[in-house]
């Protein structure tokens, strides 16, 4: 080996094994902070739970709204939800009906309404519409009234 | 570093670090509605042994050890059964771990970084993520993965009498338990046949008439057959079929089913296409664009299989004066890779291969470790820059799959809690009365820690994730 190449580190022993197995170190190193931030609560990948039955509906975490339902979360009250939970155009002040409604899963309005989830008529009428715009007509039959029907949103659907 | 000591503290750390993170994110799954909380609530009023001897006469399947422990098991936990069952699935991950360090014997740098290697290939293969997810309060698939290799650590050490002892109870509850303990036996036999000497003949020969009771009891006894065509749901060619589907199309000629469940199993273990019989690599060349998940399981597996194949290729030579420990640790694989793929001739499920999934992570070790130490990554320039290329980009597509097995069991922690948000209309569906204190006990008891006790572990928002990472498995 000439002298220029002993000097260039890939020629040592441990250099190409180290180059190899590099992505494996940085694998293994990042789901170990993520456990650890997520361990520990800090850091950016400490756990964001939600903050009300409203939130955890929002989120679709079925299991944290019936604790939070069964520990006494008022199934009609208005909640505040962080901006981005649900769409943009729906605001951040929901019942926690309506924010199961809004992730278009039956199974979550479903839940919601299990525990005594409720709207006020103009409320659900308003939540019918905006899912009838999205096509979910489904979600929309289930919390309004059983005489309820797209065409009664008229241009508001429409406009969605 | 002087000696291999060092080498073998830092392999053990790995395993440990690997069973930590991974335990995190398994600790935070519930136990399962399906085949966990079932399963408990239907021993939650029976004795382990009439548990057992109920068992024995099950039609299809002959596993009378299945059942028992969870009834012992919840019985010493005094009512704390996640706990109990999460703390023995931990440490049989971290067995396993522990188990294939000692095995493939790190005592070097270059072992290390291959050993790191392997322990990916092991938990990112997509033979693993059923042993870390299947709903079973205790995982038969990984207890069967400890036993297969725990002999193999057996055979490949001095021989003492204790071992002989230990290599037949492991068989007795391997066989007792699932169809695939069979392969404990394949793994002694091979052993023996390789040339280590750790299990004596008599203990081999004794394995061996296990089987042979089994065969008799099984078949001449209990009259338990195997499972049929209806047993479960498979895939078939490019789409997955249901029970009656395969009844329906194999029903006259179910031979050509098995040969093509047997084939399909060696060729996921090669070239990681079919999953659960379908061929959806394969098919997306019909379909549209391949997700990279798909890619990149499919390049993970060949990789290796690639990688192996030059390792015995090069190591061939030398075999005429004697096997050396590595050639055997290689040589296992094809033996172990076959016999684990004729257990899956009535359906072929992923998690079903994952003894042979440990084969290959071994092997996979040797290989890589004879890639590194090889004259040709340091030979010339440009050969050097490809080779050491070729590698890191397995490794980083691999390293890609062991982030992925977390995203994973992370994803399984949500849905299994969307589950017990519904468990009193998925006990009406499923027909399942609680009809004593006891079994009301067991629900209540599991609820509340689904509900109450677990969050789901946290995970940074990856806008990348659901393309790179596989959600099928």
């Amino acid at each position: 080996m000439r002298p220029s190449e002993r000097r260039d580190p890939m020629n040592r022993p441990w250099a190409v094994p180290l180059v190899i197995v590099a992505p494996l170190v940085a694998a293994v190193g990042f789901v170990a902070a993520v456990t650890l931030g997520g361990a520990a609560g800090m850091g950016p990948f400490r756990p964001d739970p939600p903050r009300n039955v409203a939130e955890a509906l929002a989120l679709s975490d079925s299991a944290t709204a019936v604790r939070m339902f069964r520990d006494g979360a008022d199934p009609a009250a208005m909640y505040d939800i962080r901006p981005g939970m649900l769409a943009s155009d729906v605001g951040t002040r929901v019942r926690p009906l309506s924010a199961a409604a809004y992730t278009s899963d039956d199974d979550m309005v479903r839940l919601a309404q299990r525990f005594g989830a409720t709207l006020l008529p103009a409320e659900a009428r308003e939540v019918a519409c905006f899912l009838a715009g999205k096509g979910r007509t489904s979600v929309s039959h289930m919390i309004s009234p059983p005489d309820w029907t797209p065409d009664a949103c008229g241009e508001a659907v429409q406009q969605r | 570093m002087s000696g291999p000591r060092p080498w073998k503290a830092l392999a053990i750390a790995v395993a440990v670090l690997v069973t930590a993170t991974l335990g995190y994110f398994m600790t935070r799954i519930p136990i399962q509605l399906t085949d966990g909380a079932s399963n408990m609530i239907s021993v939650a009023d029976v004795s382990a042994w009439q548990v057992f001897v109920g068992k024995m006469t099950n039609e299809g399947f002959f596993r009378p050890l299945m059942w028992p422990p969870y009834r012992l098991v919840m019985d010493w936990s005094g009512g704390a059964y996640f706990v109990w069952f999460k703390a023995i699935h931990v440490a049989q991950l971290l067995g396993l771990l522990l188990l294939l360090a000692r095995w493939v014997r790190v005592e070097t740098g270059t072992d290390l970084a291959a050993f790191l290697f392997a322990v990916a290939v092991l938990v990112g293969g997509n033979t693993f993520p059923g042993a870390i997810r299947e709903a079973f309060p205790i995982n038969h698939f990984l207890a069967m993965a400890v036993c297969t290799l725990w002999v193999a650590v057996l055979a490949a050490g001095r021989p003492r009498l204790g071992k002989d002892v230990l290599a037949v109870l492991l068989f007795a509850y391997a066989v007792l338990t699932l169809e695939s303990g069979l392969l404990v036996w394949v793994a002694a036999v091979t052993a023996w046949v390789l040339g280590w000497r750790g299990i004596s003949r008599g203990a081999v020969i004794t394995i061996t008439a296990g089987v042979a009771a089994y065969l008799v009891v099984r078949f001449g006894w209990f009259h338990t057959g195997t499972p049929d065509l209806v047993e479960r749901a498979s895939g078939f060619g490019f789409a997955p079929m249901d029970a009656a589907d395969i009844q329906r199309r194999f029903g006259g000629r179910p031979l050509v089913f098995y040969a093509y469940n047997v084939s399909g199993a060696l060729l996921a273990l090669l070239v990681g296409e079919p999953r659960g019989g379908v061929y959806r690599f394969v098919r997306g060349f019909e379909v549209g664009p391949h997700e990279p998940w798909m890619q990149l399981n499919v390049a993970c597996a060949t990789g290796v299989t690639l990688l192996v194949a030059i390792s015995l290729w090069r190591r061939r030579r030398g075999w005429t004066h004697g096997l050396t420990h590595h050639d055997r640790v290689l040589l296992m694989l094809p033996v172990m890779a076959a016999a684990n793929a004729a257990f899956c001739y009535a359906y072929l499920k992923d998690v079903v291969l994952s003894v042979a999934g440990v084969f290959v992570a071994a092997a996979a070790y040797v290989a890589m470790r004879d890639a590194l130490a090889a004259p040709w990554l340091r030979r010339g320039r440009a050969a050097s820059v490809v080779a050491t290329a070729a590698l890191t980009m397995l490794t980083a597509a691999w390293a890609i799959k062991f982030i992925g097995i977390h995203y994973s069991v992370r994803k399984e922690s949500v849905s299994v809690r969307k589950e017990w948000a519904q468990v009193d209309q998925w006990l009406a569906r499923q027909e399942i009365v609680l009809d004593t204190p006891a079994k009301r006990a067991v629900k209540n008891a599991l609820e509340t820690d689904a509900l109450t006790r677990l969050p789901v572990p946290p995970w940074p928002r990856l806008p990348w994730s659901p393309g790179w990472f596989d959600e099928t498995q």
